[in-house]
């Protein structure tokens, strides 16, 4: 029996086995050619399941986000070739028929392939797109495309995410100079509070119809803050400028830059409240970046990787600034219309009671998981006064 | 969702005749390891063991099964399906000759070649050969011996033992399996043999002479296997018949034939008979094992925090309860009180807060029955067990296991509680339900005479129209036609049931009562149960839904997209004298975390109301746009499934039409 909500995106990913061959390696070896591992298939069943297409579609900030920047390149869009790697049920596939390309490659590895042939022939696209069943990695065409589009983002952007499959069909496909659609992405991490929440996991148990059950605590705690959770956050409880975690330029970014994702903060907090956890969110932009911010950062610049904090911080500050006519940008971030995404949430075990201004410093790494590709763990060192703590978490 | 667990009966015990008990018994492990003699894989030589026929196999037919097997590294289940396609293939006799067995020789060295690889692999390499297909792990022969005998040998002890659990699990699985649907897969002989009638032996006859000479004679000869011997008998009169071409006085023949050898048939009825209780003595123990897994998976997901969360907020079921506990004292004053599947322990802090004397909350999750502990003790219910007459307050006893298993430390006598109270129900009532143990708990605790909270359950079933299913969504996506996906998502419903929340408009029709228990009285197995409704349009739903484009009658015509399940449990005035109460799970009261359960049909049926049946309206089939039905009327079983905790549900359609006509629509069955 199936509960309609129970299948997210998120728990998607929970139908994939537990126990996973070691993709890398058996892919290196060349023993596992062409034929899907279990693992991949259970994901790609897993997004085959119509209901989080329902979501996905449903969420209006994501899929405006995308009509708006595929309308916006239009002109770029007109008579060319593009390719839409994780098309679903098609939609951006239709979106680019619209804005006049003249071949859209529709590509799915999950069952939903079947249902996006359909749409397409109802919209009476079938001559613009062709809807391709089977992994990006197994296709063969025959002609280089103009421009990619993709909704790969994850959960914490990185997560469960497709830009491996991004990557390797820019790398096999994309013509130089064509369009990457999104063509940046940046992964934010701030530190925040949340005493609702904590309130709404903990105090219940003070008092369940008068009833002390706080013997349930220990569990309570463990269930509600050992592994990442995905909510909405109010913008009121973040307690400091973002920080930059990772950027990505979609049009260079390599597989093994994403292996091991590391950053070193020290942030102070702008009010006086507990710190409960952090907060990890992304957002997207859609072609050229904001001219100021190109002027300000010359993006071939060698200097570049010695100056992302600096330049994530511009970007985000820059993006409140920013009209939709110089970038469109798809922000999850918790000031943001709220998307299925959501907010990561790391919570701690015990809050910290932090003053106004005081520093909070730590550092985050996001890794591939060994016992599972497709897991990510999370590594958080933070301190603030006098308290230092290691939080350690895998994302399922 | 019931708030926690108890094992129902074990199902052994609740699936086998008593008799066979004793046989299993008597059998004792000695007789079941006892050799069995096999048939041949190819010819109808039977041999003292399956190790005998494996070797036979070698010598007489050039086929080293054992070896294959080692070198192709087959594990339990593709052995398993091995022995059944060759039985079926030479039962067929489909291709079954020298060469094709060379050729699945060949195949299985080819993947020997490649074992590491498949082992990694699973499934997934792109050219799976025709044997490894699912439906030959159901057995050909019934109780084949060699489907236990094939690893006799060879592998170390550790692995076996591992095996054998699984082993046993899987078979009993199949031949469950088999016996269900015996009818469905009577490709082998013995099947259609068994099942007799003349259909089957008109088959039998058609199968059989399509087989080559040589197996002919081979069945024939009379060496033959007990378990074939009729088809032996009916072989030679065939073969002497076969000339004359006239299938139909054959099946004739064959017939009487058959029943005269049946009715003397003990001599060939012993050997089977033994081979039967041999494997009851496995199954019973794997099937005790499997309850235990099942339960352990069970019991494990109901010490899992989150739903003890889901239960304790769902304001309507905890209120239910409080008010059933609390707020009849006359029910619950000095009382002695038992809960099964505590919990949190909730219901038996109401219970104690209502003036209980004694309250035993029992869980099968140990963590929980810790918890319950806890808690009981943190607001001074618990009973202090080193000085028993200490405190007046501390009245609550929380043991942790299966209430089957609690006779040495029940704080209790038998048949000595007043008020049994459990909150047991699981969606569409009955799945993963604890019912079995409270029924349990009921006959060996409760007093004659006393309460049963709730003390009925009422399951029900409407239609619901267009908004009970995505498809409106589907049809406009960002203006877009995306209707494929949206029916795909139905299509994907009509197999299994949907666990949501109904919206009380989208509710078209009348409701319909399916089953009611009395808790006091009911037996476990009426939970089984087969039930007729009838529902008609309701009169408000046509102003709401203006879906008709059917200029011609001016109808308004509504769809029955499928049917909404759900259930009441009542806490009546029989025992709840102060103030009775309903604890409703339907659409048209506040939403529960058990929410409804959704059955889509296949096909919508088109509804109109009864008053507008007196114009004529006949263009097409009952239940299209041109006939749309007054009335949808239909046959609802739900029935424990051979899953543990679970339940299957079969339903079967009709629309009948203002002039009763009647369209059926075919049977589906739910999978959950």
């Amino acid at each position: 029996m199936r509960d309609k909500y129970a299948l997210t995106r998120r728990s998607a990913s929970r139908l994939l086995p537990l126990v996973a061959p070691p993709v890398a390696a058996a892919a290196k070896e060349g023993v596992v050619p062409a034929s899907f591992l279990e693992q991949d298939r259970a994901y790609f069943q897993a997004y085959s399941h119509v209901g989080i297409h329902e979501e996905m579609i449903k969420d209006r900030a994501r899929t405006d986000a995308y009509r708006d920047a595929i309308m916006f390149h239009a002109d770029f869009i007109r008579d060319k070739v593009v390719m839409d790697v994780g098309c679903g049920t098609g939609i951006l596939s239709i979106f680019c028929a619209f804005a006049g390309a003249r071949k859209v490659y529709a590509v799915d590895a999950s069952d939903i392939a079947v249902q996006a042939k359909e749409v397409v022939k109802a919209n009476r696209l079938s001559d613009v797109i062709t809807v391709l069943h089977g992994r990006v990695e197994d296709l063969n065409i025959n002609e280089k495309v103009d421009v990619i589009v993709s909704e790969w983002m994850g959960y914490m952007l990185l997560y469960e995410s497709m830009l491996g499959s991004v990557i390797y069909a820019r790398d096999r496909w994309l013509k130089t100079g064509g369009l990457m659609l999104p063509s940046f992405a940046t992964l934010y991490m701030a530190p925040v509070t949340n005493a609702e929440k904590y309130s709404e996991c903990i105090d219940f148990w003070r008092s369940v119809y008068g009833i002390d059950m706080s013997a349930m605590l220990p569990l309570a705690k463990q269930h509600s803050f050992e592994e990442p959770c995905i909510e909405n956050i109010a913008a009121e409880s973040v307690l400091s400028w973002p920080i930059v975690i990772k950027q990505i330029n979609c049009k260079t970014i390599t597989i093994a830059e994403l292996e091991s994702v590391k950053a070193d903060f020290s942030v102070s907090s702008i009010m006086t409240a507990p710190l409960h956890g952090f907060a990890l969110w992304f957002d997207v932009s859609f072609g050229t970046r904001v001219t100021q911010q190109t002027d300000l950062q010359s993006e071939t610049s060698l200097g570049r990787s010695l100056a992302v904090d600096h330049d994530g911080v511009e970007i985000c500050r820059s993006k409140k600034r920013a009209k939709p006519s110089d970038c469109i940008v798809l922000s999850t971030a918790p000031d943001s219309t709220p998307t299925h995404w959501a907010q990561t949430l790391l919570y701690v075990y015990d809050p910290i009671e932090v003053k106004q201004d005081q520093e909070i410093s730590g550092s985050i790494e996001l890794s591939q998981s060994k016992e599972n590709p497709r897991f990510m763990n999370i590594f958080l060192k933070y301190r603030s006064g006098t308290r230092e703590c290691v939080k350690e978490s895998v994302m399922r | 969702m019931a708030a926690s667990m108890r094992p129902p009966p074990e199902i052994d015990s609740d699936e086998e005749e008593s008799g066979d008990w004793e046989e299993w018994q008597a059998g004792g492990p000695e007789e079941a390891e006892e050799e069995e003699a096999a048939q041949c894989l190819f010819c109808s030589d039977e041999l003292p063991s399956s190790k005998a026929v494996f070797q036979h196999c070698a010598e007489a037919h050039s086929f080293d099964f054992l070896k294959l097997r080692a070198d192709a590294g087959l594990d339990f289940y593709d052995t398993l399906r091995l022995i059944n396609f060759i039985r079926s293939k030479v039962a067929e006799n489909k291709s079954w000759s020298a060469e094709a067995s060379l050729e699945l020789q060949e195949s299985l060295r080819e993947q020997a070649g490649l074992s590491v690889d498949t082992k990694q692999k699973g499934t997934a390499s792109s050219s799976v050969p025709a044997w490894k297909d699912d439906k030959f792990l159901t057995p050909v022969l019934e109780n084949d011996p060699l489907l236990y005998g094939f690893d006799d040998e060879g592998e170390d002890d550790d692995v076996e033992e591992m095996n054998a659990v699984d082993r046993n699990a899987a078979l009993r699985e199949l031949l469950e399996d088999k016996s269900n649907s015996a009818a469905s897969t009577s490709t082998g002989l013995e099947v259609l043999a068994e099942t007799g009638t003349r259909n089957d032996l008109a088959d039998l006859t058609k199968v059989f002479l399509s087989l080559g000479d040589d197996i002919r004679e081979e069945l024939a000869s009379p060496l033959d296997v007990p378990m074939t011997a009729d088809v032996a008998a009916e072989s030679s009169s065939n073969s002497s018949l076969q000339d004359d071409g006239a299938p139909d006085l054959i099946a004739v023949e064959v017939d009487e034939e058959l029943s005269v050898k049946s009715s003397n048939g003990t001599e060939p009825e012993l050997p089977k008979k033994k081979g039967k209780k041999d494997l009851k003595v496995t199954f019973a123990e794997v099937a005790k094992r499997e309850a235990r897994n099942v339960n352990k998976d069970y019991f494990g997901s109901y010490s899992a925090f989150g739903i003890h969360r889901e239960m304790l907020s769902d304001k309507v079921r905890t209120d239910a309860y409080r008010d059933a506990l609390v707020a009849n004292p006359s029910l619950l004053k000095n009382a002695v009180v038992m809960d099964v599947g505590c919990g949190t322990g909730i219901l038996s802090l109401f219970a104690a807060q209502a003036g209980a004397s004694k309250v035993i909350a029992v869980d099968g999750s140990s963590k929980m029955a810790a918890v319950a502990t806890e808690i009981s003790k943190a607001n001074g219910f618990l009973k202090d067990t080193s000085s028993p007459e200490s405190s007046s307050k501390g009245v609550m006893t929380v043991l942790s296991g299966m209430i089957e298993e609690l006779d040495e430390t029940m704080p209790v006598e038998v048949h000595g509680v007043d008020v049994l109270v459990s909150e047991w129900m699981g969606y569409c009532l009955l799945f993963e339900s604890m019912l079995p143990s409270v029924l349990h708990a009921r006959d060996r605790w409760l007093k004659p005479g006393g309460a049963i909270l709730p003390d009925t359950a009422e399951m029900f079933v409407a239609g619901f129209g267009k908004g009970g299913t995505s498809l409106s969504f589907w049809e406009n996506v960002y203006g877009f036609n995306m209707k494929s996906v949206g029916e795909e998502v139905v299509r994907d419903a009509t197999q299994a049931p949907i666990i949501d929340v109904v919206d009380s408009k989208d509710v078209i029709t009348t409701s319909a009562l399916i089953q009611a228990f009395d808790l006091a009285t009911m037996k476990a197995d009426d939970t089984d149960f087969t039930s007729q409704f009838k529902l008609e349009l309701l009169p408000s739903s046509r102003d709401t839904s203006k879906e008709s484009t059917n200029e011609a009658t001016k109808l308004d015509v509504v769809w029955c997209y499928g049917l909404v399940v759900w259930f009441d449990t009542g806490f009546t005035e029989r025992f709840c004298k102060d103030k009775p109460v309903l604890l409703s799970t339907s659409p048209h009261t506040p939403r529960t975390h058990w929410s409804q359960t959704i059955l889509t049909f296949k096909e919508p049926i088109a509804l109109c109301a009864h008053d507008a049946s007196s114009e004529k309206m006949d263009k097409g089939k009952v239940g299209s746009e041109g006939c749309p039905a007054s009335a949808i009327t239909g046959r609802i079983s739900i029935a424990r499934s051979h899953r543990h905790r679970s339940i299957d549900i079969s339903l079967e359609t009709s629309a009948v039409s203002p002039s009763n006509a009647i369209r059926t629509w075919p049977v589906q069955m739910f999978d959950i």
